[in-house]
């Protein structure tokens, strides 16, 4: 290989496990130490993703939903892609400049007020792409967590797209998260429909109510029914809270770590096992550690980024 | 005025790659080290524009183009006199040259799908469904039946092609360990 292929393919490869769920803040200072390693490095990076961002727009070739539409087989629906593609040349495609995308950095949380009075809220690490044009409401869940306050407008279903999954809204107000292998609809208030993008036979549409949390596993999803509870504490993201009630440490670090560069590392099973309760600061892990320190009577021992935690010797 | 040196380098300097490497094939005679030179010539400019961005982007960029040509011909024990001559007085003529305009939305689809159109069926399929599809990495792998590996390298091909094309290039596709001779000879 030439020396600027190397460079090139290495970046490119940054670039396109970022995209991914699973990316976290380990992988985000990982990527920052490359680019700031050399400047090569960095105008390869900007170079690409520059480029890849501007392909987001392709997604304008995606096929219109319906709200009773049928997943289809794959195949038709390029179909219907090419055949939606060619309309819209024609027609002159007023609509594309409605096409925008919104993002935030680990710790980051951001209010967003959509063109059809609907509203946004984005947690930690996301990202998303909106498209809101007077006969479509469409936004992609690139990666990440976010709220949706969803004006009512049964002529024109509001579709949430996150992966291998759709959520369906006629007008309510709930979250849909998507990070790690996990994917997770909390519903406030009205309800909504998610859909596979797969359908068969083992998982069909589910009818998320208010009050419900859906969680989606590899092998099917569970609702939670009445767990408004839980939904409250699903939730308090948004008011710069995390909120803990029997939780593990190991769930409240997780917790912690999608808001913070300092990852808070359990050291033994023990540890991680421990059951917490209360309300914290998302984004304060060192207070959070020195209550481990104090409360608990644990060991705390900040070592670069990391917070390690362990039982007292 | 851009945000940052990351906007500024998008916005000003990356819509310059085609006349770039237009100036470089021109002037440089290995062709197969032309995409090098422009890539250590942005690394350049990148680290100039940290001492402050220059108020004209486009003299700023050629001039370091054709001085990063200059002393590229100084470090080689051959220094050709024609090439050497022909770099020195290289600066006169980039002012002809118009800029790059910048595409309108939808141009900017229009263009995306000829570079989309030019990637090997495979690669384009993996581009599809990330791009028009939103599917992650993984998601992809498991619709199309294929390793996460076979996908990642799909899309860095599909990335790579996709850049150089919207930018200016061909968009063939290169891939990484193999040396296109065509690439080599022609200007």
């Amino acid at each position: 290989m030439k020396p600027h292929e190397i460079v090139e393919q290495e970046a490119a490869r940054w670039i396109s496990r970022a995209d991914a769920p699973e990316w976290s803040a380990g992988d985000e200072r990982a990527l920052q130490a490359w680019l700031a390693q050399d400047a090569l490095h960095r105008v390869t990076w900007l170079r690409l993703k520059s480029v890849w961002r501007r392909a987001d727009r392709l997604a304008a070739l995606q096929p219109r939903v319906s709200p009773r539409a049928m997943p289809r087989p794959l195949s038709r629906i390029w179909a219907m892609a090419a055949g939606v593609a060619a309309i819209a040349l024609l027609a002159g495609l007023s609509w594309l400049d409605s096409d925008t995308g919104y993002s935030t950095g680990v710790g980051g949380r951001e209010s967003v007020a959509l063109a059809d009075g609907s509203r946004l809220e984005l947690n930690t690490m996301t990202r998303v792409r909106t498209q809101i044009e007077s006969d479509r409401r469409e936004v992609w869940l690139l990666r990440g967590e976010a709220y949706f306050d969803v004006k009512p407008d049964p002529d024109h279903p509001f579709v949430i797209h996150a992966g291998d999954h759709r959520v369906v809204v006629l007008g309510t107000r709930f979250s849909v998260r998507r990070e790690q292998g996990r994917f997770e609809v909390a519903v406030q208030e009205g309800r909504v429909r998610v859909e596979p993008l797969d359908a068969s036979p083992g998982k069909p549409p589910v009818i998320v109510h208010g009050g419900d949390i859906l969680y989606g596993k590899p092998v099917g999803t569970v609702v939670a029914n009445n767990a408004a509870d839980r939904v409250r504490r699903a939730l308090s993201w948004r008011h710069g809270t995390l909120e803990f009630d029997q939780s593990t440490l190991q769930d409240a670090a997780e917790q912690f770590n999608r808001y913070n560069r300092k990852q808070l590392v359990l050291m033994d099973a023990d540890t991680a096992r421990m059951r917490i309760g209360g309300s914290f600061d998302a984004n304060g892990v060192e207070a959070f550690s020195r209550l481990l320190e104090q409360g608990f009577n644990l060991k705390v021992e900040a070592r670069g980024d990391e917070i390690r935690v362990s039982q007292p010797r | 005025m851009a945000r940052s040196l990351d906007d500024w380098f998008i916005e000003q300097v990356l819509p310059l790659e085609g006349l770039i490497q237009a100036f470089l094939r021109r002037h440089w005679p290995d062709q197969g080290e032309v995409q090098d030179l422009r890539q250590e010539a942005y690394a350049r400019i990148y680290e100039a524009a940290r001492r402050g961005l220059p108020a004209q982007v486009k003299p700023f960029v050629m001039t370091t183009v054709r001085n990063l040509m200059i002393d590229r011909i100084r470090r080689s024990r051959i220094v050709s006199i024609e090439a050497m001559a022909d770099v020195e007085s290289a600066a006169a003529r980039t002012d002809d040259i118009t800029p790059e305009r910048h595409l309108s939305a939808r141009d900017e689809l229009r263009r995306l799908q000829q570079g989309l159109a030019r990637l090997p069926a495979r690669c384009r399929q993996v581009v599809e469904l990330r791009k028009i599809h939103g599917l992650s990495q993984r998601e992809v792998a498991a619709r199309m039946g294929i390793g996460e590996d076979a996908v990642e390298r799909q899309t860095l091909l599909g990335m790579r092609a996709l850049a150089d094309f919207m930018l200016g290039g061909t968009g063939r596709v290169r891939r990484p360990g193999k040396r296109m001779d065509r690439e080599a000879g022609k200007p």
